[in-house]
This record gives C-alpha cells, sequence and structure tokens, in this order.
C-alpha cells in the first residue's frame, strides 16, 4: 500500500476531488494547512500596518491507495491541481506497512 | 427462584412489551407506553419480592423496596432504567438478606431490564449527596413498591421533607449547575438539527427538572408536598401537557427503532417519525413534523427557562452583588430582579412605544423576561397588532433592537412570542426550518440569530484573530442595515428552489419598499442579501491571483460594502456550525478583504466612467432624470467608477444641475445634515491648490472632517465630498449660519477673502490631548495606478490636518486628482492620488513630498 500527500493550492481541491471521484477514489482526508515551499510569501499593508503573508493557505490531501492505482491517481492529481504557476504544490509518496479498519479489523487493502 | 419461574417471567415480560409495541404502532400513544411498562414492571417487583423477600408484599418490617427517579413518577420509556431503592432503619436486616435483595436484581438483569438498584437507610437519605445530587432529586419521585409501608411513610413525610428544607438552597443550586452546564454543552439552543430529545434544551429532561423545581419550590413556601402544576405559570400549563406528551411519544418511537435507550432524533428517524405522524400529523413531510417538534421543545425550554429564574436563587455575594448592580439599571419602565425584567407598569404596554420599548430593554442589557412579563406582552399583543403600524414605524421599532449589543437575545424573545412576525412577517417562512444537509448544524431562524450574534459579539479586544474583522464593525456607517441584511439573507430558503438568493432578494427588496427606504438604504440591504455568498464563493478561488480580487472588487463596488459583505460573511460562515469558521478559513476571509479593500484604494483612476460604457446606476439616473440628456454625459465623463457607487441617484443629478450653472456662479455649494454629521459637497472647476483651500476653510470653521472624497471628470470639473461633526455646534444652533458657512467657500476661492481670515477664526484652537497615540506612516505606491502615484497616509486625527497635507502637495506642485479621506477613532486614513505637471512623481519628487509631510506631521497643529 502507498500513501499519497498531495499539497495543493485550495481553489483546486474541488477540481482534484472530482477527478479522484471520476476513477473511482471515493475516501480521502482534506487538511487546511499553511506553509511555503519556494513561492515565498510577501507583505501587505492594510491601513498602515503591516501584514506579512509569508505562510500560504493550502489544502493537504492524504489518501491511502493500493499500489496498483497509485499512478493513475498521481495523474488524475497533477492534471486537476496544475496551473503552471509557482505554488502550484506536491506530491509525497510513502510506503504503509498495514491498514486497519477499527470497526470489524480487516486488515491490509481490504480495509481501505 | 424455583426452576422456570424466571423463565416464565421473563416470557411474559417479553409478551408484554412486544403486546405494547404493537399497541404503540396503532395508537402512537407514548403516554399510554410509559403507563403499560411501569404496571409491568411493578407487577414483576411484587412477584420477585414474595419470591425472594416475603411472600407477604407488606413485610418484611424494616425493609421496603422503594421506586425512585422515572420509575417512580411512573414513566418508564421501552428501553430506559429502572432505579429501585432498598430502603432500611435496620442495616442488619438488610446485610442478612443480602443474598436475596441480588437475586431479585440478577432475575431483572436477566430480563434485559437496566436496573440501577440501591441500598440505602433512612439516615443515607437524610443527607445531602453532594458529589451524587441526582440520588437525592430522584428521592423527590420515590413510590412504595413492596415491604414496610410505615418505614416508607417516614421517608415520604418526614426524612425528605426536613432533608429539602434544610438542603434545600444547595440542591437547588447543584441542579442549576448540572442542567446549565448541560445546556452550555448544546449550545443554549433547542435548534440543533438531530436533537437528542432527552438531554437537549427543551427535552425531556427539561420537563423533569422542572417538575423538581416545582417541588423544591412547594416545599420551601409551604413545607409538604404540593402538587406539581400548581407551580408552573399558568399560561403555560396546558401547552406543557402537549409538549410533554409529544416528546413522550418520540422517545418511545426512537427507542423502539433502535432496540436501546437511544434517544437521539437523526435525520433518517425524522423522516421515519413524520412518516409515521408521530405525535403529529400533519403529513409526512419531515420538514414540517420537525417544525411541529421545535414548537414542542420551546414550549418546554420556557418552562424550563421560568422555573430556573423563578426557584434558583442567587448563588455567591459576589454573584448577589452583580444582580444587585444590574438592578440598579432600572428604569420608569422596568425593574430587574435576578436577571429578570419585570414591566413597571403592566397597563402601558398598549402603547406600541412601551411595547417594543421592552425587547429594546433586552437587546440593551441581555437579560430576559419574567413569567409575568412574558404574560403581559402575550396578552398585549393582539392590541398592538391592530394598531397597524406603517413600515416606517416597523422599522423604527425594528431598528432601535437590532443595533444594540444583545439583538440576538430581544430577536429570539421576539419570535418566541409572537412578536416578530409583526414587524417583519417574511421571517415567519424560516421559523424552526430545517435544512438537510450534513453542513448546517442549525434550523434556518436559529443560524440567523446566530449572525446576529457574531456581529455583535466582533470585538476590538478579541483573541480569537479576528481582530482586523472585529475594527470594522467600528468602522461601519450603518450597523442597522447590516443586521437587516443578516436577517433576510436566508428568507429565501423557505421558498422550494435552488435559488434562495434570488428568492431572499425578492423578499428584501419587498421589506425594503414596505419600510419606505431611501434608495441607496434599498440598494445596500439587496446589495448584501444578493452578494452574500460571493465573498465565500472568492475563497473557494486562487485568493492570491490579481484576477480573483479584482473581480470582487468589481462586483463590489465601494469599501464600505465590502466592509458589510466581509462581516456578513464572516457571521454567516461561523453561524452554521461551531467548526465552520476555522482560524485558517477566517485568516483567508481577511487576507481577502484586505487585497480587495486595497485594490478598491488604489484603483480608482484606472477605473473611469466612459460614453457607451453600460452602468446600472447610469441607467437608472436617465431613467429619473431624461431631461438631463447630454449634460449627464459630459459631467460623468471620466469620472472614477467610485464617484457612482458612493453617490446615490438623486445626489448625482442634484450635481449635475450644479455643475451646469457653473457659468453663472463658478463655485456651487450644497450642504446637507445626514444622520447627526454634515455633508458640503463643493463643484467647481479644477484649480491649483482647490482641495488644500476647501479643507482650509472647514478647518477655519471648526469642523471635524470624518470622511471625504475628491474627483475630478476629463473637463475639469471637481466634486469634493465633506462629512464632517460641527465642533462647536455652529450650522447646528443656528440655521442662519448655513448660508454664511457656504459662502465663505465661494468668498475664498474667488480671491474676495483670504484664506488666512477664515482660518483665523478657529484656527488657533488647540486640539484635545489624544487618548491614543498613532505612528504615523507613509507609503508610497507607483504600481497600483497607471496615472498617478498613490500615497496612504495614516497619522493621528488633528484640527486642520486635511488642510495641511494638501497645502503640502500644493507646495510641492502637486495636483490631486482622487483623495479617499477616512477616519477610524483617533486614525486619520488618507489615500490621494497625485499627479505633477500630469505625470506621476519621479523618485525625486516622491522623496522630496515625504520629507515635507514627515516635517509637517511632525509639528504640533
Amino acid at each position: 500500500m502507498t500513501k499519497l500527500e498531495a499539497v495543493i493550492q485550495p481553489s483546486k481541491l474541488d477540481a482534484v476531488k472530482e477527478a479522484l471521484l471520476a476513477i473511482g477514489i471515493d475516501g480521502l482526508t482534506v487538511l487546511e494547512v499553511r506553509g511555503h515551499g519556494r513561492q515565498k510569501g510577501h507583505t501587505e499593508f492594510y491601513r498602515g500596518r503591516e501584514y506579512s503573508v509569508d505562510l500560504l493557505p493550502k489544502i493537504k490531501l492524504e489518501i491511502v491507495l493500493r499500489d496498483d492505482v497509485v499512478d493513475e491517481v498521481i495523474k488524475a492529481i497533477i492534471s486537476s491541481a496544475h496551473t503552471g504557476k509557482i505554488g502550484d504544490g506536491k506530491i509525497f509518496i510513502s510506503r504503509i506497512d498495514e491498514a486497519i479498519r477499527i470497526r470489524n479489523e480487516e486488515r491490509g487493502t481490504d480495509a481501505l | 427462584m424455583a426452576p422456570g419461574i424466571g423463565q416464565q417471567l421473563k416470557a411474559e415480560y417479553l409478551e408484554g412489551s412486544e403486546r405494547m409495541r404493537s399497541e404503540f404502532e396503532h395508537t402512537r400513544s407514548g403516554r399510554a407506553v410509559l403507563l403499560g411498562r411501569t404496571a409491568m414492571v411493578d407487577s414483576l417487583a411484587h412477584q420477585l419480592w414474595r419470591h425472594h423477600i416475603d411472600p407477604d408484599l407488606a413485610l418484611p418490617a424494616g425493609l421496603a423496596l422503594v421506586a425512585i427517579g422515572g420509575y417512580g413518577r411512573g414513566v418508564l420509556a421501552p428501553y430506559s432504567d429502572v432505579d429501585l431503592l432498598f430502603l432500611t432503619d435496620q442495616p442488619a436486616l438488610a446485610a442478612a438478606r443480602q443474598d436475596a435483595i441480588r437475586a431479585l436484581c440478577q432475575d431483572l438483569w436477566d430480563m434485559r431490564i437496566k436496573l440501577s438498584p440501591t441500598t440505602r437507610t433512612l439516615e443515607d437519605c437524610d443527607r445531602l449527596h453532594r458529589d451524587n445530587p441526582e440520588f437525592n432529586i430522584s428521592l423527590l419521585d420515590c413510590r412504595l413498591l413492596a415491604g414496610d409501608y410505615d418505614l416508607f411513610r417516614r421517608l415520604h413525610d418526614q426524612v425528605i421533607p426536613r432533608a429539602v428544607l434544610r438542603d434545600w438552597q444547595e440542591l437547588v443550586l447543584l441542579l442549576a449547575e448540572v442542567n446549565e452546564t448541560r445546556h452550555h454543552q448544546a449550545g443554549d439552543t433547542i435548534f440543533h438539527l438531530e436533537p437528542n430529545i432527552k438531554d437537549a434544551p427543551g427535552g425531556l429532561r427539561d420537563y423533569n427538572v422542572s417538575c423538581w423545581l416545582a417541588l423544591l419550590n412547594g416545599f420551601s413556601r409551604v413545607r409538604e408536598w404540593t402538587t406539581i402544576t400548581d407551580h408552573f405559570p399558568a399560561s403555560l400549563r396546558d401547552r406543557v401537557d402537549e409538549a410533554r406528551d409529544f416528546l413522550t411519544s418520540v422517545r418511545c418511537f426512537l427507542h423502539y427503532r433502535a432496540g436501546r435507550d437511544d434517544n437521539q432524533l437523526n435525520w433518517e428517524a425524522q423522516q421515519a417519525a413524520a412518516e409515521a405522524q408521530i405525535g403529529y400529523d400533519g403529513g409526512a413531510d419531515a420538514a414540517e413534523w420537525m417544525r411541529y417538534y421545535y414548537r414542542q421543545a420551546r414550549v418546554v425550554n420556557r418552562l424550563f427557562s421560568s422555573m430556573m429564574s423563578e426557584v434558583v436563587p442567587t448563588r455567591s455575594s459576589l454573584f448577589k452583588q452583580f444582580q444587585s448592580w444590574r438592578q440598579r439599571l432600572s428604569t420608569g419602565e422596568f425593574s430587574c430582579v435576578n436577571g429578570r425584567i419585570f414591566l413597571q407598569q403592566p397597563s402601558a404596554l398598549v402603547s406600541p412605544e412601551h411595547f417594543f420599548n421592552c425587547f429594546e430593554f433586552v437587546a440593551q442589557h441581555g437579560f430576559k423576561f419574567a413569567a409575568s412579563t412574558d404574560l403581559r406582552i402575550e396578552q398585549a399583543l393582539p392590541g398592538i397588532a391592530a394598531q397597524e403600524l406603517t413600515g416606517p414605524q416597523r422599522w423604527a421599532a425594528l431598528r432601535k433592537i437590532l443595533i444594540r449589543p444583545h439583538a440576538a437575545r430581544a430577536l429570539r424573545a421576539m419570535q418566541e412570542l409572537g412578536v416578530l412576525g409583526l414587524l417583519l412577517p417574511e421571517f415567519r417562512a424560516v421559523e424552526s426550518l430545517v435544512i438537510r444537509d450534513f453542513y448546517h448544524r442549525y434550523t434556518v431562524d436559529e443560524h440567523t440569530f446566530r449572525a446576529v450574534d457574531a456581529i455583535h459579539n466582533l470585538r476590538p479586544d478579541t483573541k480569537n484573530g479576528n481582530r482586523g474583522l472585529a475594527h470594522l464593525v467600528g468602522e461601519l456607517e450603518r450597523l442597522d442595515l447590516l443586521i437587516l441584511a443578516l436577517l433576510l439573507h436566508d428568507v429565501g430558503k423557505a421558498r422550494q428552489t435552488d435559488d434562495h438568493l434570488t428568492a431572499s432578494l425578492e423578499v428584501a427588496m419587498e421589506v425594503c419598499r414596505r419600510f419606505e427606504f431611501p434608495p441607496e438604504d434599498e440598494e445596500m440591504v439587496c446589495f448584501l442579501v444578493a452578494y452574500h455568498m460571493d465573498l465565500s464563493a472568492a475563497m473557494r478561488r486562487d485568493i492570491f491571483d490579481p484576477e480573483t480580487i479584482h473581480a470582487l472588487a468589481r462586483r463590489v463596488g465601494t469599501p464600505e460594502r465590502l466592509k458589510m459583505l466581509a462581516l456578513l460573511t464572516y457571521a454567516d460562515i461561523g453561524s452554521v456550525n461551531p467548526t465552520a469558521l476555522s482560524p485558517w478559513k477566517a485568516e483567508n476571509l481577511w487576507r481577502v478583504y484586505f487585497a480587495t479593500a486595497n485594490y478598491l484604494n488604489r484603483s480608482v483612476d484606472d477605473e473611469r466612467v466612459h460614453a457607451g460604457g453600460e452602468d446600472e446606476q447610469v441607467a437608472r439616473i436617465r431613467l429619473l432624470a431624461p431631461h438631463l440628456g447630454r449634460r449627464l454625459r459630459d459631467f460623468l465623463e471620466g469620472l472614477p467608477q467610485r464617484y457612482l457607487r458612493l453617490h446615490a441617484a438623486d445626489e448625482i443629478i442634484q450635481h449635475v444641475e450644479m455643475a451646469s450653472q457653473l457659468g453663472s456662479q463658478p463655485v456651487q455649494t450644497q450642504l446637507r445634515r445626514v444622520r447627526g454629521d454634515f455633508t458640503l459637497t463643493v463643484i467647481a472647476q479644477d484649480r491649483p491648490g482647490l482641495f488644500a483651500t476647501l479643507a482650509g476653510v472647514l478647518a477655519g470653521w471648526g469642523m471635524n472632517i470624518l470622511k471625504a472624497d475628491a474627483f475630478a471628470n476629463d473637463s475639469g470639473v471637481v466634486v469634493d465630498t465633506f462629512v464632517f461633526t460641527d465642533s462647536f455646534k455652529t450650522l447646528e444652533m443656528n440655521i442662519q449660519e448655513w448660508e454664511r458657512f457656504q459662502k465663505s467657500f465661494r468668498d475664498v476661492l474667488s480671491g474676495a477673502v483670504p484664506l488666512e481670515k477664515v482660518a483665523r477664526k478657529r484656527g488657533s484652537r488647540a486640539g484635545k490631548a489624544p487618548k491614543v497615540k498613532v505612528q504615523t506612516s507613509l507609503n508610497f505606491d507607483q504600481e497600483s495606478s497607471s496615472h498617478s502615484t498613490i500615497i496612504e497616509v495614516v497619522t493621528q486625527d488633528r484640527p486642520g490636518l486635511l488642510h495641511r497635507m494638501a497645502a503640502v502637495f500644493a507646495e510641492c506642485g502637486c495636483n490631486i486628482e482622487v483623495a479617499l479621506i477616512d477616519t477610524e477613532g483617533e486614525m486619520a486614513i488618507d489615500t490621494f492620488y497625485l499627479r505633477v505637471a500630469g505625470k506621476k512623481l519621479t523618485d525625486e519628487q516622491c522623496s522630496q513630498l515625504r520629507a515635507a509631510l514627515e516635517l509637517e506631521l511632525e509639528m504640533e497643529p
């Protein structure tokens, strides 16, 4: 099993969800996060006060998948979250040893 | 127990339970189930007593079996607990019978009856169990099942009255504390979309607590057991019985449906209950059935609230002091006792003014009405309704309430007493209206009231990260219109349509017309209602994409509208459910707000009116004043779009007329009084130092400028508008001064009188020492405007400030293309679009101007 952690633009959440649904992925965890990569923030002034916009709002998706669908899911995320501008986000991939469904203790891919 | 008897009793019990269930499916009577199950368990208890304890139901002496709690009251729901007390005055006897008692309980357990048995002596029952006050309370419902009758009479007639009279105050406070916590955990509202009908506010627990408070109240007054309902407010007695019976039936339905003690009225259960017409035969529509539920829950909640206020004593000396302080707020019309409002002159309630003053008092101070006040208001309501108030009278009454800090509490009281519909009948459509999705936690009316609270609770000292938005509340010109828009923003949800925005807008237009709003007020309310989802929508896009911000700015048009919309959005999202407005979302809202506000203030001279451009406001003016023809087009040509958004159609028509007369009188002035402040409009041909001169004359008269804007069209005609307070009441007290005041502008601009002469009038006065020190900030922006250099000045407000800054611009050769002047408390926030010889300032000119401004602003007035 594989875990994908995708950090995307908040405005792309609906598009990514739709793209994932279209390929049969209907379970995911969504987190409201802040951060920055190479896309650094900037400073804004409002009414004489300075507002530092250094940590930008992002959405982080977490999905645990069967290994055979990982490539398809990555493709779906990239195609739906891509704008070509700085700040489009990143996808992190890691191995998952085990998954357990708490309700009935199913294990492995059955628990996904 | 002899083998087989346990099985036999169990079989009888299960058969009886099944029979009751079948009857319930036929009769839908929860009351019959409660009584039936109680009788069945009584019968079991008798038989088991005879078998395990004593063949004679009235023996042995010194031991008694007592039903307490809900079982004692005789109201056992299908799967609710059975509370049993084994009472003794001889601990040795109870110890000797311990095995028999255990066997009796075991048999009941084996029948799958959830049993809560306890063995206590009379002495145990005679003391207050601070760690378990529920036990003391459950004794109030005691009922003898078997055993020593005399022992039970001693409990009932001596021990309980003695203990209650001794510990009455502490017991009531413990009861109040537990239940206030329970209410608080439920958000202090009955309007949950999936309520727990036992524990939620307005549920059966509230009814039971009310009964206990009634009994305790009876003991404190006549020192003996009294009839519970005698202590209920007369106006509620009949309705409470109906509500209790309804909730009881629903509870039985939920128990049978789940097969366990489940009191959660979730969506599926609501639909099933509506289809089965449980307690209400108004059709199978779940939303309609839930409305009936909320009506009943509201009755119970009122009873609970009334009993709590009538019976619960003040808590501590500190609390008493606080209450005493609150009582000092009592007026000729109202007195406050224990935070409850009583009428000083109930007979005066026949006049609408006195009638609505009650709610204004609630909105101002946040108290609740006493039960007697509720009753008097309900009695007076038909008389007030018969007086048929006009639209403006209704708005005046409503407005006074909306702007007060506890407006939502007053609105809830108005709704409960049927008064809100008198002023705003459209709101009736969303009363107790359920939105069946997983996002909304509350009914539409409760969501709306929470949104009103959210605005009033926003304070600059807030620590929840919404400080920026909190400041906006203080800056608003029309809080009343924002709250009205909040009241109306979701009324369209009552119509069966996917487009609630349009439906709500139609209602808002109707309301504004009935209230006879001036066009600008109607426009503001309708804008907020129609666009109340726009900021949320913008937040789902890329909020750092300039196009997102520009598009939003174009739709919103003015900073004031943006402020109102941002606050409405904040209140709307935050009132959907407790976690809907996460800090992440709130910060994004603030970022969208200030990015759009900055864009609005920095794009004024790039977005101008040109012939052929479509604009609603221009179309409206053409419709209202077709005679203006070409004069209108010439006047508007090249003026910033902002001008059209800031001024109402009738004002613009007057400006065109004034501009037409510049040939005969080169300086046109108009002075008006708007909501306590003065507004001066000056129309003239542009000339060097014009804005500085006008600001100088105003300063000379001692006027304190709050807001100002200055625009110019392509023909060089300027429209300068100043909103100011009359510090010395010169204009306020002397109407004849109005003309002299306006003439001074004409005299100075024509050169007949030097500015210095006017400026000396009040120019030497020193300003008051500032309460808040504002750091001066100068921000030069060469990028936002394609034509001008923008300078944003934030500094300490002081007399003559605008004149002094404008004079510096003039001395540096700068022409003011646009000026946007604002004041927030003691902070002046001014934006100027400047050019020198028709071009942006060079870097060198910027440096010189910065130095000159800093020097000027450092100097004391």
